[in-house]
Parts: structure tokens; C-alpha cells; sequence
């Protein structure tokens, strides 16, 4: 054996969910509380790095500098102006490209609280709820009517047709904006701002949806994520991204494992087996699918066409075990 | 017999100032706040005229004393920076003025009053003058006040994130009293969002050793490049002379609305006053982001021989003004109780809502008995 299947043969074992939770932990420390260490990824991350944690935040979400950008007087922005907007979004895909949805999966921090109430609902012993099939369909629209008043009420702003108290529709009303600072000890975000009607509607809905976020994310896994326009904004440009996840239809027994781990419940990953690229828009790219497939070579995620974790029933046995391990 | 007639000459100054009601229209000072657009299409009013800041001295005067008035200490720089970009500060459809924290042009006016709202935009008669620009890193190129639409204005670019003062300075001399007015601004190019920034060093205010009076603003221990001051909060202040803390300088603050304090620096030159909340409106046309305008302004009055450019004086009397802006209070408008009763309620209604619909949907058990002989 050479030194190189040495080291994809431990890669293909790694108890994936320990390697995943340290990750997840490293992440969320460089972008919650980097900034107190004068890190500064800049302001076009395709994740929740929320702007509204001022002091830690080691960049910030490209959503907020979008919607900002987007609010301009038109006049400015079909401008020479307009070149920052084509800039920063350059940047944005940029980064977007090289991990793909693994922006979700591993980086969002966001999506590490949702992982980590989970963990502390299964410390409870309280089950999981899951969404019927017609309501997964009907619910899976939600981002994409996210993402258009995303940009419609923004553009609208910049055309004066909507208030400018509109400005950052959904900054307004998601929970990263009230959540993340939290962590900061920043808490002025929990308050209703009443100097405007506008205001006052809009952050009053930030306040009940980050009362579902904390409900919904307790009873479901990655709850939010689900609804977020950010993994839909991700999935729309998800063509030449270098890290993907691929599925050989072949190897495929369809016994499910793959969608019984799945938090976001796409049916698609023990269904299809047709497409190779098996990604879809509730995607994450968690690799938990990979972890959990016992068929050697039947999913895999590659960076630029080269697989770096795939499924083997060697790791399968060695993560199964020890889980076993642990209940015993 | 010198000294008879600068005595008097100081009691007719000050009895002008009584009695004759300029005490306000003498107050110069830099503005931020543009002239509304009303103000700029309408015709110069009447009485605007008077409040005019003039160098000829009122009439009665000797003629010696006429002559006796200085020009402004420095004169139009012709070498002054151009720019060509219309940034600065900007007046919404609301009448309100907008923000410019961020930019780096910033628009100066020079007005006359004592009062934020009731100032005339000074400029009939003037034609140009000249602001001394100082910044963290030193002396920057000075800025033309041109007359615009019968006010001055100068149009200032910050180069780098930071505070910077403006200054002009006018002098007068009344028998043998010298009177100079400074008016100041300190004039910020902000960020909320730029990291990397040594928001300590930046934040710093500037002092200005050679001004004879000097209002500064104290930054607060934690201020930042886009800190706000908002009714509620005390503002602190020094008074300088040439660098050096001034005490029993008067000092008075007069508020957006005409709210007015006078205080006396102490021993170090330190005065503080608190914003108060003077803003009162329906909510319905309630604005957050309101900039108001507060001014402030000092006096000191220097009984003995004083020597400027050479010239020996027998008194002096300085005076300085600073305007600043502040807004209204978070306290004024956002709630915390209703956000997280808002928060409290959605989780305990939505916990409590799951947890009997997953009690509606158990099937209570059914044993179902088969008879396998039936």
C-alpha cells in the first residue's frame, strides 16, 4: 500500500462526526470571535457570518453587504458604483466555489447551533420530528421566496418604491442577526424597535423567528437551513463549484442509510440513482451520507474532480462499531 | 489714560452686546447641516441681513477704530484642493439631514447665531475664507469657504478614517482689547464596518496648540469611528488656551431646540453637560436617525496685557464655538420587554403546540387477539 491510499484509507475510516464536530467548533470561533484576534475575512462570506456581531466577527455574511448594495438609488447603482456590487459578489463566488454548500455543512455558524441543539435534544432522549412528503415539497419553496424579495425589496428600496426602514429585509428577520451576537454578549439585538411601523413589524418578526429558530431546531435537525435563501443563492451558482458530492447509482443498494442520516431529509440521495451529481438545493453538504454508506465507492465528495472522503464498508464497520461502542 | 480708554472701550463692547441684541448674531460657527432647500430657492430674508458677521464696526465708531479691525488671519488659498465629486452632507425628501459618517467629502457652513436652527447661513457680504485643516497626522492644505447661494461653503476631503478639525479664525480689535473668534468643527470620516483599524489611535481628538481658545471634546474610553452621541448621555469637554487646560472659561450649550446650559470649567478645564432629550414628535413621524445639532461655546475674557503677532494689547476677549450632532435615545424607541416576551412566548407556544400534537397522534396501544382455532 502506498503512502497516499495509507492516508485516503484513513480518511475513509475517520470517525466522521468527532472530525465534523472540531471542525464545525473551529469554525465558529474563527468567525464569531475572530475578530477580538484582528482576523477579518472580509465582507463577502458565503456563510452567516453575521455583521451584527460588530466586535467578533471575523467576516461577514455577503447577504447584508447584498441587500445594502441592492438598496442603492438606482441611479448609483447602474453606475460606475455598481462595479463594487460586481466586486464583491466576484468575491463571493470565489469563495462559494471552493467548498460549495460545505459552507453550511462545516463553516455556518448558524448551522453549528442548530447541530448543537440537536445534540442537546438527543442528550434528552427526545425524538426528532421529521416533515411529510407533501409538506417537505410545499416547505422546500420557502427559500427561493426568500431569495427574491431578498433582492425585490432592496431594488425596490433603490427605485423608491418601498420605506428605506425595508432596508435588509432579511438581516431583519433572520436569526443569525439575533442569535450570533448573543455569543458576543451583545443582546441589544432582542428588542423591538418601535420608532417606525416598519421597524417595529419587521423586527418584532425577527423576534418570533428566532423563537421557531430555537423551537423548530430543537424538534428538527438544521431546521433553518431548510428555509435559508443563502443555501438557495448557493445552489443557483453551485455548477462549477470544486467540491461536490457524486453518487454511482451502481454501487447503490438503496437500503437508505444515506437518507435516514440525512438532516435535511432529501429522499433523492437513496432514490436517485441515475445522476452522478446528487447534490440538490436542501443540500448541505455534511458528508453525513458518505460517513454512513456501506457500499465501498457509492458516494464520495471530490475537490476538483479528486475524491477525498468516500464511502467504504470499512469505515462503515469502524464507525458503526463504534457507536456500538458507545451504547454498550 | 490708556488704560481709561481700553476700559472703556471694553464696557461699550460689552454694553453693545447687551443691549444692542448681536450678541448671538456675533457667534460664528461651523456647520454640517446644509441650508434646507426652501432656504436655498427663497430669497435672502430680511432679516437675515443683520446677523450677518461684519467687519466694519457699528456705527459711532471712531474712525481709528474702523480701521483698527484685522482681516482674517489667513488669507484665500488659491492652491487649495479642487474636488470634483458632489459627496458631503445631504438633506433627505423629509427635510432631514442625511448621514455622511461614512464619506470622506465632507461641506461646511459658516453660520451666525447662537441658536442650531435659528443661525443664518453667514454669506452676504463674503466672498470667500479660509479654514486651517488639521488632522492626527499634522496640518492638512487649508479649504476655501466659497459663497454659494448667499452662504459659505467649503468642501473639505478627509483623506484617511479619522477625526479632523476645522478652524476659522476672525480677529477684531476694539481700542486696544483684541477680540478673536474661533470657530471650530470637527468634522469625522467614519466606518462602522472597516476592520483592522487602531480605533484607539484614530478615535483620538485633536488639539490645536496654537488657537488662544479651544473647545475639545472628549472622546469617550470606548468611542470608535462611528460612535453616536444620543440624548441621555453626558458629553464632556476641555477648554484650552494654546494647548493648556483653562479654568473659569463660561461654556454654554444650546441644544437642536434651543435648550440652553452655561457651566464653568473647572481647575483642568473640564466641563460636562448631558444631552438632553428635546426631540417630541407623534410617533408616526418619529425618525431614529433625526441628526440634531447641539452648539457649543465658550468664553474667556483675559483682563491683562496680551501680545498677538507682535502687537501688544491691553485685554483680550476669545471666544470659541463647536457644533456637534447627536440623536435620539435607543431607550426612546426600542424595548426589550416586548422582545423577549415576544421571543418567550413563540418558544414556549410553539414547544407546547409540538408537544401536544406529537400526544395527539400516539395510538394508544390496541391489543388484538387472534383465535388461531376460530
Amino acid at each position: 500500500m502506498t503512502r497516499l491510499e495509507e492516508i485516503r484509507t484513513a480518511v475513509n475510516n475517520v470517525q466522521f462526526n468527532r472530525f465534523r464536530f472540531w471542525l464545525q467548533l473551529f469554525f465558529f470561533v474563527l468567525l464569531v470571535y475572530g475578530g477580538f484576534l484582528a482576523i477579518d475575512f472580509g465582507k463577502s462570506l458565503p456563510t452567516f457570518a453575521c455583521g451584527y456581531n460588530k466586535e467578533g466577527r471575523g467576516g461577514m455574511c455577503y447577504l447584508m453587504v447584498l441587500q445594502h448594495q441592492m438598496a442603492w438609488p438606482w441611479q448609483k447603482l447602474f453606475s460606475e458604483a455598481g462595479l463594487a456590487v460586481l466586486s464583491g459578489f466576484a468575491i463571493f463566488y470565489l469563495w462559494f466555489i471552493a467548498l460549495n454548500k460545505g459552507w453550511c455543512g462545516f463553516v455556518c455558524p448558524l448551522g453549528t447551533i442548530q447541530d448543537w441543539i440537536t445534540s442537546l435534544r438527543r442528550w434528552t432522549g427526545i425524538r426528532y420530528s421529521r416533515y411529510t412528503w407533501e409538506q417537505f415539497k410545499g416547505l422546500a419553496l420557502i427559500k427561493y421566496v426568500l431569495l427574491a424579495l431578498m433582492f425585490i425589496i432592496p431594488l425596490g428600496i433603490g427605485g423608491g418604491w418601498f420605506q428605506k426602514d425595508l432596508r435588509s429585509p432579511f438581516c431583519m428577520i433572520c436569526p443569525g442577526r439575533t442569535v450570533i451576537p448573543l455569543f458576543g454578549g451583545d443582546f441589544t439585538q432582542l428588542s423591538v424597535d418601535f420608532s417606525s411601523k416598519t421597524t417595529m413589524i419587521m423586527s418584532g418578526l425577527g423576534l418570533i423567528v428566532m423563537g421557531l429558530f430555537f423551537v423548530g431546531a430543537f424538534v428538527k435537525k438544521r431546521f433553518f437551513c431548510f428555509y435559508c435563501p443563502m443555501g438557495a443563492f448557493h445552489y443557483l451558482l453551485s455548477k462549477p463549484a470544486l467540491l461536490r458530492l457524486r453518487k454511482d447509482g451502481t454501487k447503490c443498494t438503496r437500503c437508505g442509510d444515506c437518507f435516514r442520516v440525512c438532516d435535511q431529509e432529501i429522499k433523492d440521495i437513496a432514490d436517485d440513482v441515475d445522476r452522478k451529481e446528487i447534490m440538490t438545493d436542501d443540500c448541505i453538504l455534511c458528508m453525513k451520507c458518505v460517513a454512513a454508506c456501506p457500499e465501498t465507492g457509492a458516494l464520495k465528495a471530490t475537490f476538483a474532480g479528486i475524491p477525498i472522503f468516500e464511502s467504504t464498508e470499512k469505515g462503515f464497520i469502524k464507525r458503526m462499531n463504534k457507536g456500538r461502542q458507545a451504547i454498550n | 489714560m490708556l488704560k481709561k480708554k481700553s476700559v472703556y472701550v471694553a464696557v461699550l463692547y460689552v454694553l453693545q452686546l447687551i443691549f444692542a441684541g448681536s450678541a448671538a448674531a456675533d457667534v460664528l460657527w461651523l456647520s454640517e447641516v446644509p441650508p434646507s432647500r426652501r432656504a436655498q430657492t427663497a430669497a435672502p430674508k430680511a432679516d437675515d441681513m443683520p446677523q450677518e458677521h461684519r467687519h466694519e464696526m457699528q456705527p459711532g465708531k471712531t474712525a481709528s477704530a474702523q480701521s483698527a479691525v484685522a482681516q482674517s488671519t489667513v488669507s484665500a488659498n488659491s492652491s487649495a484642493k479642487k474636488h470634483k465629486h458632489g459627496g458631503g452632507t445631504e438633506i433627505d425628501a423629509t427635510g432631514e439631514v442625511v448621514d455622511n459618517t461614512h464619506s470622506g467629502a465632507k461641506q461646511v457652513w459658516l453660520r451666525n447665531g447662537s441658536e442650531p436652527l435659528g443661525s443664518a447661513y453667514a454669506g452676504t457680504g463674503r466672498e470667500s475664507e479660509t479654514l486651517t485643516l488639521l488632522g492626527l497626522d499634522g496640518a492638512l492644505p487649508d479649504a476655501v469657504m466659497k459663497n454659494e447661494n448667499g452662504a459659505l461653503k467649503a468642501r473639505i476631503e478627509l483623506p484617511e478614517l479619522g477625526f479632523y478639525n476645522a478652524y476659522l479664525t476672525q480677529r477684531m480689535v476694539h481700542g486696544d482689547m483684541l477680540h478673536v473668534q474661533i470657530a471650530k468643527a470637527e468634522l469625522l470620516h467614519g466606518t462602522c464596518c472597516a476592520k483592522g483599524i487602531d480605533d484607539e489611535e484614530v478615535s483620538k481628538p485633536i488639539i490645536n496648540a496654537n488657537v488662544p481658545l479651544e473647545l475639545v471634546r472628549v472622546h469617550y474610553p470606548d468611542e470608535k469611528l462611528f460612535t453616536r452621541i444620543v440624548s441621555g448621555d453626558q458629553v464632556n469637554f476641555t477648554v484650552l488656551s494654546f494647548g493648556k487646560p483653562v479654568a473659569g472659561a463660561k461654556v454654554s450649550m444650546t441644544t437642536q431646540n434651543g435648550w440652553s446650559s452655561s457651566k464653568v470649567s473647572d481647575a483642568e478645564g473640564r466641563v460636562a453637560f448631558t444631552m438632553i432629550r428635546d426631540y417630541y414628535t407623534p410617533w408616526l413621524e418619529f425618525k431614529k436617525y433625526r441628526k440634531q445639532t447641539y452648539l457649543m461655546n465658550a468664553d474667556l475674557h483675559v483682563p491683562s496685557k496680551v501680545v498677538a503677532d507682535g502687537v501688544v494689547y491691553g485685554s483680550a476677549h476669545y471666544n470659541s464655538t463647536l457644533a456637534g450632532s447627536y440623536y435620539p435615545s435607543p431607550h426612546d424607541y426600542r424595548s426589550y420587554a416586548w422582545g423577549l416576551g415576544i421571543s418567550l412566548f413563540v418558544i414556549v407556544f410553539g414547544g407546547v403546540a409540538i408537544y401536544l400534537y406529537r400526544r395527539r397522534r400516539l395510538k394508544p396501544y390496541k391489543e388484538v387477539r387472534v383465535d388461531d382455532k376460530a
